[in-house]
């Protein structure tokens, strides 16, 4: 009863704010309600006995992706979506797809909810962070190091994309100084 | 048979020649050098072969069997064996004395005509590479090598006519000369394939290589095939009258009999020398030799050779008829080439075989030294070719004077010069076609005779004509023709070569209009390279008849057989079994005192009309030279200009328009420009699904993306139910 | 009712639908991101759904790989983003459209 009182809560809540997010025309505006989504999403993990994986969601995607994106978005003083488009046509594509997306959605759905039920065994947690370790450093060792080696992938990535090409050493800069004052002396 | 390799140093020679000339002669640029290669390649030539012909092993003129050289074996399939082979036997060995020792004669004689010339390497190449042409062509042991040395002349032939490579006329003379001897070449392969379906071999001669027996043509001829009957429809029945057909139209289109004539005349823009060697007593004589060489054929056929009398027949007279009217020395020279080489083939046509080798070989000397007295008399009158502007040149040139009037008196057949004893035996042997006709009956030998007789009067009227225009008269170096201001094609205009030192015009890069003949010009005799040949041909045409006097003349002395030629010739003469052709054999050998009888008067009657023909050249043209000839005939008969309307012109107008615009660059043009269009349109719709826009990449992307979920689905339901 | 599998997969496609969507039709780079991230997180909840009723740890690892993964692309999108910013002064992707036909 409580369950699913808290699962409708914050399935709602997420819904919600998914809406607000793609509604919204200022990306602030639809920063902050991402950021309510991973809320909800965080929650409803909770109920689902991933403590781990909540914690984890709210210190990554909350504490680091939607802050760098915000960085960025302050950066780059962003205005507002502008409202005339050229490409019209998608519109109506892009909502008959979401329709129909729906509908797949509602057959898994219906789909699941005929399937044979299986319990669940309160007594096996498999989201205790103890498995989840164990589970990292004996049988998903390879897949862990792979991620170690994207993560420094794109940390220079990143590093390469955004420098400034052609940065003009200081010593150069000064010697042309020099010359020019020097002709024009 | 004898094996000698000496004799590829015959052919060798001339070829070492025109390596060196064409490599070093070109760098070194010094007339001495390549004059002296030159000559001294043909002069190694002319030495070898008279020792093979006359000493080697008995001398091959008068031994059985042929001297052989098998250099390598070419072409060895199956059945079919054709070698890089020489094989000199007797008509071969006699081709090869007179062509080497002509071409020698011509050879000094050109190095004096073309002194100052800036391409004189090129020409000594290209005079020897001829050479080497000719002597392969002649002393080949098979067809296939034979046609080698065909194609060689003729492409020597292009290369020496358009010799002056910027004159347009000359390369226009030239490409035309090329592709009616193509014409002919066609003629000859079919004829070299046909001869091998029927008799499985192309060799002419018995040999053994490599332990292999080799039999030649004519050996299997006569073993096994019989004649052909006289009709016309053995023509294209594919037997031997076809081939002799074939091989006869190679021959018309080498020796310029008709059809196939007019490149000759057109062939005189090339220097001086080339027409006497290659248009005179070589090039042309190589249809003869085919002819003759292939006599075992031609005998069982006698559609074939009665093709070759009417033909040879009418050409001489053609061109007789239009060489009285022509102007330019050559020219007529050059008809007369024409009208000479008929003789020959209608000699060969009615069975004559030996006497016209023997007519060959004296046209020879007095076609050579006439030529070469005409080139004499050009480079004496600073390149002026037209006769109208000559006279009384008896006094400027006179060694060049008497031997021309040397060979005048061969040509037009007084006896005891050289062709009187030739073209008289000719005559003869047209008139009494019947009894010696191999296949028996002849039709209409007292027609041909009248023919081949007005012939030798007119040949008569009009080398009078040229001696009287050229030689006595009065001078006229500086009449002023009518027309003459504008470009005629038959002027002067066609020797630019440089003179030396005495020129007032510029060296060969000029067109002038007509030659600028300074006001006291007189001419001058030539220097001793050029009369020295000169001599020595009219000797040889003075006193090289005498090799093959008939029975009936030299009976009238009281020698019994000083018929040499004929004697050495004979066994060149295929003997078929027929009982007609023994008959003509035997007629041939009697001498029966009615058949003797009646050769002297027509050997009279022919002397008569010659002296008949001189004085008529002496009475119409000694006191008005300048006398004019009917104009058809100073037109050629506009042969030239049949030729061009009917065939060259619609030719080349369904080539332009149907085969080149039409064909070629509508159609396949059209397919591949087509292509590459095709290409470029279908690119260029593909293109437009590059929207470039990311959002709908996004679309598309989701798109994919449902429709792979939408096969689960479509799955699950099916589990579902 | 009782929140069993099925709802959970419910929502989390309803959450991929409003993201996909939403990639379509924002035209603000940085939007477009957020909704690739919101699909993203759809995806993780199934994944979680999943390991908490099969009791299985790999959904929940994956998860731990998707967010890295994640992690990395904002990383990098953002500095092509940046990039992109910097040379046409705009990150409206409509005008990222030089590679068109």
């Amino acid at each position: 009863m409580v369950g699913t009182a808290l699962f409708f809560l914050f399935a709602g809540f997420a819904i919600m704010c998914a809406i607000s997010m793609v509604y919204h025309k200022n990306p602030l505006y639809s920063a902050i309600s991402l950021v309510g989504v991973f809320i909800a999403l965080s929650c409803i993990y909770v109920t689902l006995a991933a403590p781990f994986i909540a914690a984890v969601q709210i210190l990554i995607y909350a504490g680091a992706i939607m802050v760098l994106v915000v960085f960025v978005i302050m950066l780059l003083n962003l205005d507002d979506d502008r409202p005339l488009n050229r490409l019209r046509y998608l519109y109506a594509i892009g909502g008959g797809l979401g329709v129909v997306l729906l509908a797949q959605t509602l057959f898994v759905f219906y789909a699941v909810l005929r399937a044979p039920n299986q319990p669940i065994d309160p007594n096996v947690s498999a989201g205790k962070t103890l498995s989840i370790g164990q589970a990292m450093y004996t049988e998903y060792l390879l897949p862990v190091e792979i991620v170690g080696v994207l993560l420094m992938m794109a940390i220079i990535g990143s590093v390469m994309l955004a420098r400034r090409l052609a940065q003009p050493q200081l010593e150069l800069v000064i010697e042309r100084e020099e010359e020019l004052r020097n002709e024009e002396e | 048979m004898t094996e000698n390799n000496l004799l590829s140093l015959i052919i060798f020679a001339p070829l070492l020649g025109a390596v060196i000339n064409w490599l070093i002669g070109g760098k070194l640029k010094n007339e001495m050098f390549s004059g002296l290669i030159a000559c001294g390649s043909i002069l190694v030539s002319t030495i070898v072969a008279f020792y093979i012909a006359f000493v080697a092993g008995g001398g091959a003129l008068f031994i059985d069997k042929p001297v052989l050289d098998h250099i390598w074996t070419w072409i060895h399939v199956g059945n079919f064996r054709a070698d890089f082979g020489l094989g000199m036997d007797r008509l071969s060995g006699i081709y090869a004395c007179f062509i080497t020792f002509v071409g020698l004669l011509i050879h000094i004689f050109a190095t004096g005509y073309m002194r100052g010339d800036k391409g004189f390497y090129r020409f000594f190449a290209y005079l020897n590479l001829f050479m080497f042409a000719m002597l392969t062509l002649i002393l080949a042991d098979n067809y296939l090598l034979m046609f080698v040395g065909w194609e060689g002349v003729g492409l020597c032939s292009y290369l020496l006519i358009g010799y002056y490579i910027k004159k347009d006329e000359a390369r226009k003379a030239a490409k035309k000369a090329f592709v009616m001897n193509r014409i002919g070449d066609w003629g000859v392969l079919i004829g070299i394939f046909l001869v091998f379906t029927l008799t499985g071999s192309i060799s002419f001669f018995d040999k053994t290589v490599d332990g292999q027996q080799v039999q030649s043509v004519f050996t299997f001829v006569l073993a096994n095939m019989s004649a052909d009957p006289f009709t016309w429809g053995a023509i294209v029945a594919g037997g031997l009258t076809s081939v002799g057909v074939l091989l006869f139209i190679g021959a018309t289109g080498k020796s310029a009999q008709i059809p196939l004539l007019t490149w000759l005349p057109d062939a005189m823009a090339g220097p001086t020398p080339v027409s006497a060697l290659i248009h005179a007593a070589t090039m042309v004589t190589a249809g003869v030799y085919l002819v003759v060489r292939s006599n075992a054929i031609y005998q069982m056929s006698p559609t074939a050779m009665w093709i070759i009398a009417i033909i040879g027949a009418a050409t001489a007279i053609f061109a007789a008829s239009i060489a009285i009217a022509q102007n330019d020395i050559k020219k007529v020279l050059a008809y007369s080439t024409v009208s000479q080489l008929g003789f020959m083939f209608l000699a060969a046509g009615v069975g004559a075989f030996t006497v016209a080798i023997f007519h060959v070989m004296t046209h020879a000397f007095f076609k050579a030294l006439l030529f070469l007295g005409s080139g004499s008399v050009i480079h004496g009158m600073h390149h002026e070719q037209d006769m109208r502007k000559m006279g009384n040149l008896k006094k400027h040139m006179p060694i060049t004077f008497i031997t021309m009037a040397m060979g005048w008196l061969a040509i037009c057949g007084i006896p005891i010069w050289a062709g009187f004893f030739s073209k008289d035996e000719i005559l003869y042997k047209t008139f009494a076609a019947d009894k010696y006709f191999p296949s028996g009956a002849f039709l209409g030998e007292e027609f041909l005779y009248g023919v081949a007789l007005l012939t030798a009067v007119l040949t008569a009227v009009y080398m009078t004509r040229m001696m009287v225009m050229t030689f006595w008269g009065e001078e006229r170096f500086h009449h002023e023709i009518e027309g003459e201001h504008h470009a005629s094609t038959d002027h002067a205009r066609s020797e630019v070569v440089g003179h030396g030192t005495d020129d007032d015009h510029a060296a060969d890069d000029d067109e002038e209009e007509h030659h600028h003949i300074p006001h006291d010009f007189k001419p001058h005799e030539s220097p001793w390279v050029m009369t020295v040949p000169l001599i020595i041909l009219a000797f040889l045409s003075t006193v090289g008849g005498l090799v093959g006097v008939p029975y009936a003349m030299s009976s009238l002395v009281g020698i019994k057989d000083a018929n040499t030629f004929e004697h050495v010739l004979e066994p060149v003469i295929a003997e078929t079994e027929m009982p007609t052709a023994v008959a003509a054999r035997e007629a041939a050998k009697s001498h029966a005192p009615e058949v003797v009888q009646k050769e002297r008067l027509l050997a009279g009657l022919s002397v008569v009309m010659a002296a008949i023909g001189i004085a008529i050249g002496f009475g119409l043209f000694l006191k008005s030279p300048l006398r004019k000839m009917p104009k058809i005939l100073e037109e050629k008969w506009r042969l030239d200009e049949f030729y061009n309307g009917y065939i060259v012109d619609p030719i080349t107008r369904f080539s332009t328009t149907s085969l080149w615009k039409g064909f070629d660059v509508g159609f396949i043009d059209g397919i591949v420009n087509g292509i590459g269009g095709f290409v470029m349109e279908a690119g260029n719709a593909v293109r437009g699904i590059q929207v470039g826009y990311v959002r709908s990449y996004a679309a598309i992307i989701l798109l994919g993306a449902l429709a792979v979920l939408g096969y689960f689905i479509y799955y699950g339901l099916k589990l579902v139910g | 009712m009782e929140p069993n599998l099925a709802s959970y997969l419910a929502l989390s496609g309803i959450l991929f639908t409003i993201g996909a969507v939403g990639v379509i039709f924002k035209r603000n780079a940085i939007g477009m991101f957020m909704c690739i991230e919101l699909m993203l997180n759809a995806v993780n909840l199934t994944f979680v759904a999943f390991s908490r009723y099969y009791a299985d740890t790999t959904g929940q690892l994956f998860v731990f790989m998707v967010m890295a993964v994640a992690a990395c692309e904002a990383a990098v999108g953002l500095g092509i983003i940046i990039s992109f910013f910097r040379n046409s002064q705009s990150v409206d992707v409509d005008d990222a459209s030089l590679m068109r036909n």
